[in-house]
């Protein structure tokens, strides 16, 4: 660096202890944007000025996240986020992230990109938890509470960590440090339960084993750096002895170290005194070697301090958890982070829009739903699971992932198909969604097509004796007469209904087949569809002796609605209904001007036309197909069904963690929900028909962007 | 004096050969500092008198004052060196479209252009396309003619004018064959200008092996590392399956091979690929790339070799279903022709001469002109030749295939889904149509995922007015095992007509779709016309 360049670099960045760390970090975390964009740097490089040293703050300008023990206490706890290098406000923590893809924001260099860096040197360490290994967990003691079960102790979790402070205060009074062994930990813990040190520590190493995970990105640098030939340490604050790590990491796929340097064999550590690089640097021989790790002190401040190059690689936990939905239960809400974390910010892969759609939002909904079906049906003995179309497509998909001995099937069913078997027992509902429904919506549709394409075309005849023309749009105005024209021909209606319900007559009963006790699953809201079909099943067709609904939720936002108070239970909801969950069924129907129940089933679409009805041949009818939003649906599958995959990897075998509430479940879409702007951004073209009975003449379509624009948002 | 500028090896090595055969004895180097650490500059600087290390990201300031900032930048670094440059200085450029040829562009100084890499001075584009991955300037360079040497301060283009595309011209062109005039040096010189680039071990060479030339996709932001990955998977279980491959990896190619195809032998060592005859023994019979220009110079050296090109980097991923489709129509006609249209011609040639075996005797023959489609051929159709169907409208095309072709056989290997032959009005092709559907079996069941993870089945549709060929499609029952990718290809005909059926009518759903989102995307274009002219 030329000579005048050193001065001024000196002056603008090093003479503020503040505004070096905050800058130089930037610099470190967006190095590529230093290379192409040097007059945003000189911006934020002025600004760190102005905040330090003109105005003499004493707080963080951009870097918030408390990692540095020099920053003052005050600030420690309180969180704010940074995003695209600007400071949001705590109020936007509890929003959605919208600019673009979470996988994109951090911006983390690419592996094959960071590697040509380390492959400068000679030895490449490495940190070991939460850099190269990570816990499933958006805090690593969370995984103590997975012990209470195994050991069956109450309050297992605070006295691990109990135990294991009590351990710390021993060895410092014996030895001068801080340093234990797990040995050390369990001899504490054997004292105050009884639980013997060997069964203790077998049981946490094995469960540590099972759980923990190689980080992707860092198993590929691994990859890459060992195809050099490069040698490669490990170095830990940690209190598993050198073999116990390294079975830890092979467990993991991690292998091929020269060696693992643990603290607790050593008595010192990297984070307070860095004594442990000496040790490290000392076998080096000379060697240039270069330190990644997640913690500031002990992985970069300490490991500079004894001459190695580092490399500060920001904790995934640190980096997702400003996007992470807030309020859920300890236990489900950080396994819930610690996962999404890991997959959007290991900095492996970015990931489009809609799949992080259903893998952070969807996931835990779907597989907690499903999940819940397959208890109540085991507790219920329950023969068959129905999955109705169109939501059941991914509600069987991630069922058949978990599921193992209930006979299941995804079947056809639909509001049209509802109505149409259904007609002879409820004719409110028919002539509310046949009319109503388009009414309220502003529905664009001729009386012609509407007749039509519900299948009454032979009704057309009768128009004229209201004195209504079938080329005239549906409004309010007409349909009280055309209501009036239903009913009066309502017996003829039955009749032409007759043949279609006695088509679905014939399909379910070779879909039930023996089966007696049957559940029926939908995504809700009022349960008409499974209330429709389980009564059709049990007493007009008496295909089986009892069906149940199982709902995703309940939405009767119409107070008449007693679907949801049935005490014979033969609807179950999951998420929320209005006698269960009630805060979270109030926030869902009441905000945001009913949008709830449009936007919550974008997961359970499907890249399939609607059911309709099943047509003399016995062949399969559909309804318009919204082929625009295929791409988007599957992609957002694939995101729920990879969330459902890795948590089932992870958590299968643990029902504690397997039995998502039905709160937790919701928390996710809850922070997407408080904010449309997320929706508004990436789903405004997502088309769909609102009401049954769709116009075929004109196949206008509505999209989110429409509803929302006739709703004033 | 003579100025050599070189910012990568190949430009390296060129630069030093040609340097041994000039009498000139005042030689100058200015090399750039991103590999100057992957050099041995003492060695080096033994070829020229004088070594100059330059950035080459310096002066790049913005693009509004970057040929500005440029010439500043060159202008300080000869003042500070001593250099003037005079019309007896002769200058050889390469990487002339970094700041350096901009510089000489600015200063109006004639130089010689060196190539960027052996034969692509005839695929500048390819070059001016990958910098766009990665540089804001291009446009500003293009202009000046420094991707295809049409700078007009240009006296001469040093370059391999053998290895160059067999249409391409240019007067200026002066033939320099590196790995020749390197044969021609001693021994000593030859051993001193590989030290350059580090020590070589000698490598020694298993019977029966290819030598495989990486390139370095995932570093130069032209795909990602996983697609990488599975690109050369494809390539080496499609087309060395029954060979050891040796991979000499790009030096700048990152991925960890040994990890991700365990049975591959990856050459640690980096270095040019021209030194291959001075350093393995016994030479491979076979040396195989996608596109790496490093195979220019070798082809001599070796009995056989394969490669790409630049149009495979993109469809790879079709090749199950070219490969199928191939196999098929071997199968129902051995002395026929099989002629294409839309189908990369090099996968082709490569699949009959590597992946399949001998005994079929078949001519491949490129379609130009639907005029030259003859009745006995086979017909493999993939991507829409627009150029073929000049004016046609999708469903006069699909007629075409499906009426007028004189092929009586045709296979759609269908790799954009476009369905060729599909036209929702006209249904009659479903009576000649028969799928063949290719399944993939996982064979690891530890499986990294991140890696590859596409089992989706693949389908090709054969059309056939022969009866006895469409019945042959039915039964058609063959398999692929991919032993890098752990995967195994299977095709197992249909046992009953319903099973086809299905299929046909999954096909024909599939087309629908994808028919009626291309009529909405025609629509909101001509919308968006509607509303501008409003």
């Amino acid at each position: 660096m030329g000579k005048l360049k050193s001065q001024i670099y000196n002056f603008l960045v090093r003479k503020n202890e503040n505004v070096q760390y905050e800058y130089e970090r930037y610099v470190m975390e967006n190095i590529q944007e230093h290379y192409e964009s040097h007059a945003k740097h000189w911006k934020i490089l002025w600004k760190l000025n102005w905040h330090y040293r003109i105005r003499k703050n004493s707080t963080p300008l951009i870097f918030w996240d408390g990692l540095d023990e020099t920053r003052p206490s005050s600030i420690k706890n309180k969180t704010l986020v940074k995003n695209n290098g600007k400071v949001k406000k705590e109020r936007d923590k509890l929003l959605a992230y919208v600019d673009g893809a979470e996988s994109e924001a951090f911006k983390r260099t690419y592996v094959h990109h960071i590697v040509k860096r380390y492959l400068k040197y000679d030895v490449v360490s490495f940190d070991a938890f939460d850099t190269l290994v990570l816990r499933p967990f958006a805090n690593p003691t969370d995984l103590f509470f997975l012990l209470e079960k195994l050991f069956e102790q109450r309050d297992f979790h605070k006295i691990r960590i109990e135990c294991e402070n009590k351990a710390r205060e021993r060895a410092m009074v014996i030895r001068g440090n801080r340093e234990v062994t797990i040995d050390d930990v369990y001899y504490e813990i054997e004292r105050v339960t009884g639980i013997k040190k060997e069964e203790g520590i077998r049981k946490e190493f094995e469960l540590e084993k099972k759980l923990c995970f190689a980080n992707p990105y860092m198993k590929r640098v691994l990859d890459i750096l060992k195809s050099y030939g490069k040698e490669i340490y490990v170095i830990s604050d940690m209190y598993y002895p050198k073999n116990m790590m390294a079975e830890l990491m092979e467990a993991c796929g991690l292998k091929g170290f020269k060696d693992v340097i643990v603290s607790c064999d050593y008595n010192c550590n990297k984070n307070e005194q860095g004594m442990l690089y000496k040790i490290f640097v000392k076998q080096l021989r000379g060697k240039s070697v270069i330190h990644v790790g997640d913690n500031w002190r002990a992985d970069i401040v300490m490991a500079e301090k004894y001459g190695l190059q580092t490399h500060y690689y920001k904790g995934v936990n640190a980096v997702g958890e400003q996007y992470r939905a807030d309020g859920m239960s300890e236990l489900i809400g950080s396994g819930y982070a610690g996962i999404v974390n890991a997959r959007l910010h290991c900095g492996l892969k970015r990931y489009p829009i809609y799949y992080e759609y259903g893998y952070v939002y969807g996931g835990i909904y779907v597989l907690g739903f499903c999940n819940y079906i397959l208890n109540y049906a085991r507790a219920n003995q329950i023969d068959k699971i129905l999955f109705l179309a169109r939501d059941g497509d991914v509600y069987s998909k991630v069922f058949k992932k978990i599921n193992s001995d209930i006979n299941y099937e995804y079947t056809y069913w639909s509001r049209m198909a509802n109505a149409v078997a259904t007609i002879s027992q409820d004719r409110y509902s028919f002539i509310n969604r046949l009319l109503d429904g388009k009414v309220a919506n502003n529905i664009s549709i001729t009386i012609s097509a509407l007749l039509k394409s519900s299948g009454l075309e032979s009704l057309l005849v009768y128009l004229k004796n209201y004195r209504v023309n079938q080329n005239e749009f549906l409004s309010k105005n007409n349909a009280l007469i055309l209501q009036d024209m239903l009913l009066d021909h309502y017996d003829e209606i039955a009749e032409i209904y007759a043949k279609k319900e006695s088509k679905l007559r014939d399909y379910y009963r070779k879909v039930v087949g023996d089966s007696k006790r049957i559940a029926i699953v939908d995504v809700g809201w009022t349960g008409s569809n499974v209330e429709g079909l389980s009564k059709k099943l049990t007493k007009d067709w008496k295909i089986c002796d009892y069906a149940v609904g199982i709902l995703a939720a309940s939405n009767g936002w119409n107070k008449n609605i007693t679907t949801a108070y049935d005490q014979n239970a033969t609807i179950q909801p999951y998420l929320f209904s209005r006698s269960y969950n009630r805060a979270e069924f109030d926030s869902f129907v009441l905000s945001n001007n009913h949008l709830g129940t449009t936007l919550f089933e974008i997961f359970t679409q499907s890249p399939t036309p609607s059911f309709k009805e099943i047509g003399e041949n016995d062949e399969f009818k559909f309804d318009v197909p919204e082929v625009e939003n295929y791409q988007m649906i599957k992609e957002i599958h694939k995101g729920i069904l990879d969330f459902a995959k890795e948590y089932i990897r992870l958590f299968g075998e643990y029902p504690i963690m397997m039995n998502i509430s039905g709160y937790d479940a919701y928390m996710p879409f809850r922070k997407v929900f408080r904010d449309l702007a997320y929706f508004k951004k990436y789903f405004s073209n997502m088309a769909f028909s609102v009401s049954m009975f769709s116009d075929k003449e004109t196949q206008s379509m509505e999209t989110i962007g429409n509803i929302m624009s006739n709703k004033g948002i | 004096m003579i100025i050599y500028h070189a910012i990568s090896f190949y430009q390296t090595l060129v630069c030093t050969v040609h340097s041994c055969i000039q009498e000139e004895s005042e030689k100058i180097l200015f090399f750039t500092t991103s590999i100057k650490e992957n050099v041995d500059t003492r060695e080096l600087e033994k070829f020229f008198s004088k070594v100059i290390y330059i950035d080459i990201r310096k002066g790049f300031e913005n693009l509004e004052k970057y040929q500005e900032s440029v010439t500043n930048y060159f202008d300080s670094v000869l003042e500070k060196n001593e250099i003037v440059i005079d019309e007896k200085t002769v200058i050889y450029s390469g990487g002339s479209h970094y700041n350096f040829g901009v510089y000489l562009s600015a200063k109006q100084l004639p130089f010689y252009y060196i190539e960027e890499a052996c034969g692509l001075l005839s695929d500048a584009e390819h070059v001016k396309n990958i910098d766009r991955n990665n540089r804001a300037e291009v446009d500003v360079i293009d202009g000046l003619g420094l991707y295809d040497g049409t700078n007009p301060n240009i006296i001469g283009i040093i370059c391999n004018v053998n290895e160059q595309r067999m249409d391409y011209t240019n007067p200026k062109m002066i033939h320099f064959d590196t790995l020749q005039q390197m044969k021609n040096l001693d021994v000593r010189t030859i051993q001193n200008i590989m030290k350059i680039f580090g020590t070589v071990e000698r490598v020694a060479v298993p019977k029966n092996s290819v030598i495989f030339l990486s390139q370095h996709y995932a570093n130069l932001n032209m795909m990602s590392y996983e697609r990488q990955a599975l690109l050369y998977g494809l390539v080496f279980d499609y087309f060395f399956a029954d060979k050891n491959i040796l991979i000499k990896k790009h030096p700048a190619d990152f991925m960890a091979y040994e990890a991700v195809y365990p049975d591959v032998q990856v050459i640690r060592e980096s270095f040019l690929s021209e030194f291959i005859p001075f350093i393995m023994t016994p030479i491979p019979q076979m040396v195989g790339t996608i596109s790496s220009t490093g195979i220019n110079a070798l082809r001599s050296v070796f009995e056989k070799s394969m490669e790409f090109d630049f149009d495979f980097e993109d469809s790879f991923e079709s090749i199950h279903r070219i490969y199928f489709a191939l196999v098929f129509s071997l199968t129902i006609g051995k002395a026929r022709t099989i002629s294409y249209v839309g189908v990369n011609t090099k996968v082709l040639d490569n699949l009959c001469r590597y992946a399949i075996g001998n005994g079929f005797d078949v001519a491949l023959k490129k379609i130009d002109s639907l005029s030259d489609i003859g009745a006995k051929s086979i017909l493999l159709v993939d991507r829409m030749a627009e150029e073929l169907f000049a004016g046609m409208s999708r469903e006069e095309m699909a007629e075409y295939f499906v009426k007028k072709c004189p092929a009586q056989n045709i296979v759609f290997i269908n790799s954009d889904k476009d369905y060729l032959f599909y036209s929702p009005r006209d249904k009659s092709f479903s009576e000649n149509i028969v799928p063949i559907v290719i399944k993939k079996r996982n064979l690891d069941s530890n499986r990294d995922y991140e890696m590859y993870d596409d089992f989706t089945d693949e389908t090709i549709y054969v059309l056939s007015k022969e009866r006895g060929v469409r019945q042959m499609a039915m039964n058609f029952s063959q398999s692929k095992q991919l032993d890098n990718l752990k995967v195994e290809l299977h095709v197992d005909g249909f046992k009953t007509e319903e099973q086809m059926q299905i299929s046909v009518l999954q096909g024909m759903l599939e087309a629908t779709e994808q028919r009626l989102l291309y009529y909405m995307k025609i629509c909101k274009e001509q919308e968006e016309l509607l509303k501008i002219r409003k």
